[in-house]
């Protein structure tokens, strides 16, 4: 009789010790001779209680965790193999509240499959967007994302079936598709996830998207930071060769697609899609002038569709249930659902895959279950360095691009990074400025001089100097930010400053509530 | 012929080494720890893009690893670590050092 037990492979698993687990659990078994099969999968997301182990019994999956290698022998000794309740006992992995209350689309796999076995992803309805896209013209298939709301996951959340139907429709005999991975905002792994988790999701997604524009290439512009990714991403892009989901002749259709992993070298602004596309063509990673878009002068100076890593692993789902299935999820203009990072000071961090309108309350008190400190939560920062601080009375906002817009702030790629009481705002604002002028290309000039600008102009309030003038001063530069920059690094840097300045003016040593 | 080698080559290499954070130009040492210089600076007690007296370890800035859930992480070669403190950065420039 052997047991089947799962371990995840992910690297956040991974960085908390999953490997020495994994030796361990299998050492031991060897000792006892206890006869295990062990599956590596993805993580489920839930990181606070990683390594997690699972266990596949009669009436489901069962979770133990967090396991250290100090619990090995206690976990044999009390039979966990067999599902039996006790030390680290989680109960069924299903019915596990944070993973209950989801609606996981795009991640349905993750954390369920072996990330690189291929009959894994087929059995659990890989490739069946694929499938159903081959016997579609590309026009239909452009028809079907555009159907469906989808719209851009990096950050920019521009629909996509509009961007495809420009590449679409500009003539070329050569087109690319470029995933943008280059993962770059702080408090975001759904990315990661991704590609370590589910890397054939994004591969399909890729092919479906070659379809439909009529581009034969792609590729993958990873970030530097994430060699376990590229390790996976390309033993996966050899197996779908070799299955022959990649080349010439995809599945007898006609249709010809292949791609690439290219690795970054470690540039925020690259995630910015001009900037990408230099890079990609081996220069300094400077953001080009739009016109012309990269959808008619892209790579090279062929029609490119840029699309981040989730925008692409969502669209065979979409293709697989249809757009109505995808765009009854979600509320108003924002369609679908959208995978959740939290971070920061929470008790319980992770992913959360949710439909839209889901309010920020719900997601830090419910889901994350309040501070890690246990202090009252000050702020979060949604949507990267470049998104605004939100205070309490801002988190019943519905998670909504155009609600979130009102409020100026931006729901970008989703991740949220909870601050308690204790954290100096005026401090995170001119840090917001110090990232900026490490970070800007150094194009254009409101983002160039104007970060560093930006925190003389800090230092100068909070040391009590002209503080009135100074505060015009600080407002004027963000508004000089927001509309002069080329792109959305100097664009958005004044969202966290000036949100900060709004909601905390007394960090800055400024006594008046402003709004 | 020295200066023309260095405004051909070198300096574009160099100001390369500025854009990107990953195109490595002095590592002379065998392991690199990327991390935020805070707590890494400390234990190393070497600045950004400096080797540690023995010559075993540089210190590499890096921003976001992709581990925020489980912060503060620090990366050793390629291997990611999260949850770190400053006791287990130390057991880890022990560990690779006795390697």
């Amino acid at each position: 009789m052997t047991y089947k037990i799962y371990i995840p492979i992910d690297s956040t698993a991974l960085s908390l010790g999953a490997n020495d687990v994994f030796y361990a659990i299998t050492a031991e078994a060897k000792k006892r001779k206890i006869d295990l099969t062990v599956i590596r999968n993805g993580s489920r997301g839930l990181f606070w209680l990683e390594p997690l182990v699972e266990v596949e019994t009669k009436s489901g999956r069962v979770a133990f965790g967090p396991v250290t290698t100090n619990d090995i022998e206690k976990l044999f000794d009390q039979e966990f193999y067999l599902g039996k309740e006790g030390a680290l006992f989680l109960g069924l992995t299903d019915d596990l509240h944070w993973l209950k209350n989801q609606e996981r689309l795009t991640f349905a796999r993750v954390g369920i499959t072996d990330p690189l076995d291929i009959n894994d992803y087929e059995k659990h309805a890989g490739f069946n967007g694929l499938r159903k896209a081959i016997e579609l013209e590309p026009q239909l298939i452009v028809n079907e994302v555009t159907d469906s709301g989808l719209r851009g996951r990096g950050g920019a959340a521009f629909p996509t079936g509009i961007k495809w139907q420009t590449v679409l429709n500009t003539p070329s005999k050569t087109k690319y598709i470029v995933c943008n991975a280059d993962e770059g905002d702080s408090g975001t792994f759904s990315d990661r996830m991704i590609m370590e988790n589910d890397p054939f999701v994004l591969i399909e997604g890729m092919i479906i998207a070659g379809m439909a524009v009529g581009a034969e290439y792609g590729y993958i512009y990873l970030r530097s930071e994430y060699p376990d990714a590229q390790e996976v991403l390309n033993k996966a892009i050899n197996i779908a060769k070799e299955k022959g989901f990649l080349g010439n002749n995809i599945l007898s259709s006609g249709y010809n697609f292949d791609l690439e992993v290219t690795r970054a070298a470690g540039a925020y602004i690259c995630g910015e899609e001009t900037s990408l596309l230099e890079s990609l063509e081996g220069k300094r990673g400077m953001v080009r002038y739009k016109p012309p878009l990269p959808a008619i002068e892209g790579l090279y100076g062929k029609p490119t569709a840029v699309n981040n890593v989730i925008t692409l692993a969502t669209v065979p789902i979409i293709m697989d249930k249809g757009a109505s299935f995808y765009a009854d999820f979600g509320m108003g203009r924002s369609k679908g659902t959208l995978p959740i990072q939290l971070a920061g000071n929470l008790k319980q961090t992770g992913l959360i895959e949710k439909a839209f309108g889901i309010s920020l309350r719900e997601l830090l008190y419910d889901f994350g279950g309040g501070s890690f400190t246990g202090n009252p939560i000050k702020a979060v920062q949604v949507g990267g360095p470049l998104g605004a601080f939100l205070p309490d009375g801002q988190f019943d906002t519905p998670l909504d691009y155009e609600k979130f817009s009102e409020i100026n702030a931006v729901v970008g790629h989703g991740g949220i990074v909870a601050f308690d009481d204790t954290t100096d705002m005026a401090k995170m604002a001119r840090y917001s400025f110090e990232f900026c002028a490490i970070e800007s290309c150094g194009k254009c000039t409101p983002c160039r001089i104007g970060s560093t600008r930006g925190m003389e102009v800090i230092d100068k309030i909070k040391g009590g100097i002209d503080q009135d003038k100074n505060e015009k001063l600080l407002r004027d530069l963000g508004e000089t930010m927001v509309n002069g920059s080329l792109c959305a690094m100097g664009g958005m840097t004044p969202f966290p400053v000036i949100s900060a300045l709004n909601f905390f003016p007394k960090d800055f040593g400024l006594e008046k509530k402003k709004v | 012929m020295g200066s023309l080698l260095f405004t051909i080559i070198l300096e574009p290499a160099l100001q390369e080494r500025i854009f990107y954070r990953f195109v490595a130009l002095n590592h002379v040492s065998r392991w690199v720890l990327k991390a935020l210089k805070t707590t890494a600076k400390k234990v190393l007690g070497v600045d950004y893009h400096e080797t540690s007296k023995d010559g075993v370890i540089t210190l590499e800035p890096v921003y976001c690893l992709g581990n925020c859930a489980c912060s503060p992480s620090v990366m050793m070669n390629d291997k990611v670590i999260g949850r770190v403190t400053p006791e287990k950065i130390d057991n880890i420039i022990k560990a690779v050092k006795q390697s």
